[in-house]
């Protein structure tokens, strides 16, 4: 396909859950994603 | 208070009206009004109801677009021409004032007056979608209004059974004493059969219809017309009480009641009740209307004057053609609800209020209305110190962290960042089988149009920092994530409908912040071509911080509707496949201006926004759209509050897949992966095709 001009970048690729960011391990996202689910609702039930 | 007592000037300027205002009412009636009219006049001639000091710069918005059946200011909402006979009427408006004293009615009465709004015109509610903001998480004040608004739009939109798609919440200091709550319908109606807001043939009966009126909500429109204090939580009285179940059976009533040919006319009655009904109907019919209000079904004993203020939910009025008054009581009473004749349609432009047959109030329907004898005020304004201020910031100024997994944990937990679904849980998102987006979502909320190919996709958005920082560009930048958020989903932008909260707009500098905005959002809509088909603007939106009264962070909302002209273009944000490459259309930038990042992270609070342009912006999106119509993309989605770094996560989230990505090394990692450049759109496409510029 092409892109017409537009800027874009090749970022990666899509893994089976895990996480790199410049060849360094950054854990899973489900790692992150448990923080991310929860720290709104236990902040406002503190 | 005596309804036919002739009013005072003390009166006059309790209820908000200005000495001047109050010379301009008798100079209309050629005489003193009694307290029964001032009332009126009070009420329409509120911010709430009159626009006065908005009106001059709502006119510049773009109104009109290819599909525009109905345009901003004409009905209730706009209507938008979706194809295949079918039209869109969808609209957002805020509750703050009634929600920060009694946040559960006052967030509840906000989602029924909006889906009222919209089936008023015949039109069926279809997806709601909500924009709220609050202080400081950690406070117990906070807790308490999010407690009290998400269960009040919870038990309302529940029960009133229309699924919430969408929405967005924010925490900031600026909203602590002063929480936005800006509530979204959108509805679908047969082109030609909408209900029109309009009073017309001399003779006609006038009927009101739903709930029997309380004095619940008087003064409400005047209350949202003035500062929230610390004495508003007296204003308690103003605010309304909902009864959703009520609301159901309204709905289903109006529906039929759309089959027959029995109406001319119907509004329903929001802020102002039976006063702003009658008043607006009237004007926009070029006709007068005798109303009598010892007729109008009670739950309590009322004076003449409460029950023309009274805001109680769930009522309509309805102007039927003489002689079909039957098919229309025969509806009511088949939905239990009240359904009486309490007035006509007359010669002229007077409407007159009577009790017990004395005339009690009389004025010109015309003088009281928006766009007819209602002020007009051009305010002043003047920049803001800040702004020059804030362009000063330099990336260069702030270290980058050495740690950045560190940061990087604690940006998904920020308020604004991490999931709402604390709050959004509490919402009935599947009642219904149109929500197609339950599953796998999207950025936008999507919708099945039964009966067609297409889908509907909506979002509201608006990043108020960005607002507050540069508001003519914030402004653009809140319609372009709107669009973006449709692009993403699958569907072409189509239409805006907006909710401008703003501070006192008698302060200079709130007022340069409201000018910057219209301009931001008509370059943008016209850029987009997304008319705005109406709205509503909240001032007197304030805060104490410290000893200081600051207003709130600028708040334009918008709230935009997209086609999805095929389902087979529906796209979702969910990575798909292991091996999937995942491209970002847009540039990287060493730019981390207003973003969650700065402000969080280093506890900096003075930038500009971050880099936008509005033609790049467009292009990005044409681009995506186009990508997503070849059947190029499997997934996409676009970079908001937390970068690059959010933005792959959140598309993990939905999937359970994570990612390898090799940031460019010409920028500062800290900045590609946290900044909030914007128009960039993360993509994925299966490892074969591939991508190349054609420049």
């Amino acid at each position: 396909m092409m892109l017409n001009g537009c800027d874009f970048d090749l970022m990666g690729h899509v893994t089976k859950g895990g996480i790199r960011v410049d060849d360094e391990d950054w854990g899973s996202v489900s790692d992150y994603q448990e923080i991310y689910d929860n720290a709104l609702g236990a902040t406002l039930s503190a | 208070m005596n309804s036919t007592a002739v009013a005072t000037l003390d009166q006059a300027q309790e209820m908000g009206l200005r000495p001047e205002e109050f010379d301009k009412i008798k100079e209309i009636l050629g005489r003193t009004p009694n307290y029964l009219e001032l009332s009126v006049y009070g009420v329409m001639w509120s911010e709430h109801c009159s626009y006065k000091n908005s009106i001059v710069w709502l006119k510049k918005l773009p109104k009109k677009g290819p599909h525009m059946l109905v345009e901003a200011g004409e009905e209730n909402a706009g209507l938008v021409d979706i194809g295949d006979g079918l039209a869109c009427c969808f609209k957002i408006e805020s509750h703050n004032h009634p929600s920060a004293v009694e946040p559960y009615q006052g967030a509840a009465t906000g989602v029924g007056g909006i889906n009222r709004d919209i089936f008023t015109m015949g039109a069926r509610p279809i997806a709601q979608l909500n924009s709220l903001r609050f202080g400081k998480p950690t406070e117990d004040r906070t807790k308490w209004l999010v407690k009290g608004v998400s269960k009040g739009i919870g038990d309302y939109g529940n029960a009133f059974g229309i699924p919430i798609v969408g929405g967005e919440v924010y925490f900031d200091e600026c909203y602590h004493q002063n929480p936005l709550v800006n509530a979204f319908s959108a509805g679908i109606v047969e082109v030609g059969k909408e209900i029109s807001a309009t009073s017309s043939g001399v003779g006609n009966p006038v009927f009101i219809v739903g709930s029997a009126t309380g004095k619940d909500g008087i003064h409400g429109a005047s209350f949202a017309s003035k500062d929230l204090d610390e004495d508003s939580s007296e204003d308690i009285p103003s605010v309304q009480v909902g009864d959703p179940f009520q609301e159901k059976l309204l709905l289903e009533a109006t529906m039929e009641l759309a089959t027959t040919d029995a109406v001319i006319g119907m509004q329903d009655m929001g802020a102002a009740g039976i006063t702003c009904s009658s008043c607006e109907m009237s004007a926009s019919g070029e006709h007068g209307m005798d109303i009598w209000l010892d007729k109008v079904p009670l739950r309590q004993n009322m004076e003449p004057w409460e029950i023309l203020l009274s805001e109680s939910q769930e009522r309509m009025l309805i102007v039927v053609e003489k002689g079909k008054e039957q098919k229309v009581l025969d509806i009511f009473d088949k939905w239990d609800l009240e359904c009486e004749e309490i007035g006509v349609v007359t010669q002229g432009g007077t409407v007159n209020y009577y009790w017990d047959g004395e005339l009690v109030g009389s004025l010109p329907a015309e003088s009281a209305v928006l766009g007819g004898g209602a002020p007009v005020y051009h305010r002043e304004w003047s920049e803001p110190a800040y702004y020059q201020e804030y362009k000063k910031f330099h990336i260069s100024t702030v270290e980058e962290p050495a740690d950045l997994k560190a940061v990087a944990t604690k940006m998904v937990a920020l308020p604004n960042i991490a999931s709402k679904r604390f709050i959004y849980e509490q919402y009935d998102s599947m009642v219904g089988t149109r929500n197609m987006g339950t599953n796998d979502p999207s950025d936008a909320g999507v919708v099945n149009i039964k009966g067609t190919d297409k889908a509907l996709a909506m979002s509201v958005d608006c990043n108020s920092r960005f607002v507050n920082a540069d508001p003519e560009v914030g402004c653009a930048m809140a319609v372009s994530e709107a669009a973006r958020n449709i692009t993403c989903s699958g569907g072409i932008p189509s239409a805006v409908t907006n909710c401008l909260n703003f501070g006192n707009p008698y302060n200079p500098e709130v007022y340069w912040q409201f000018v910057g905005s219209i301009k931001g959002m008509s370059a943008a809509c016209e850029k987009f071509e997304t008319p705005v088909t109406g709205g509503n603007v909240s001032f007197y939106n304030q805060t104490q911080i410290g000893d200081k009264i600051e207003p709130v962070f600028p708040t334009p909302t918008i709230g935009m509707i997209g086609v999805v002209e095929d389902k087979k273009f529906i796209t979702t944000l969910s990575y798909k496949t292991k091996g999937d490459l995942i491209f970002m259309i847009g540039a990287n930038r060493e730019d981390i201006s207003s973003s969650q990042y700065l402000v969080n992270i280093h506890g900096i609070t003075n930038s500009s926004t971050p880099h936008f342009d509005l033609e790049e912006e467009y292009a990005n999106q044409r681009q995506v759209q186009m990508l997503i119509r070849e059947g190029v993309l499997n997934s996409a989605h676009d970079l908001s509050e937390g970068g690059l770094w959010v933005g792959l996560l959140e598309k993990g989230f939905a999937s359970g897949l994570g990612f390898d990505i090799t940031l460019p090394a010409e920028f500062r990692k800290d900045a590609v992966l946290f900044g909030e450049a914007a128009s960039r759109i993360l993509v994925t496409v299966v490892k074969k095709i591939k991508i190349s510029s054609s420049t």
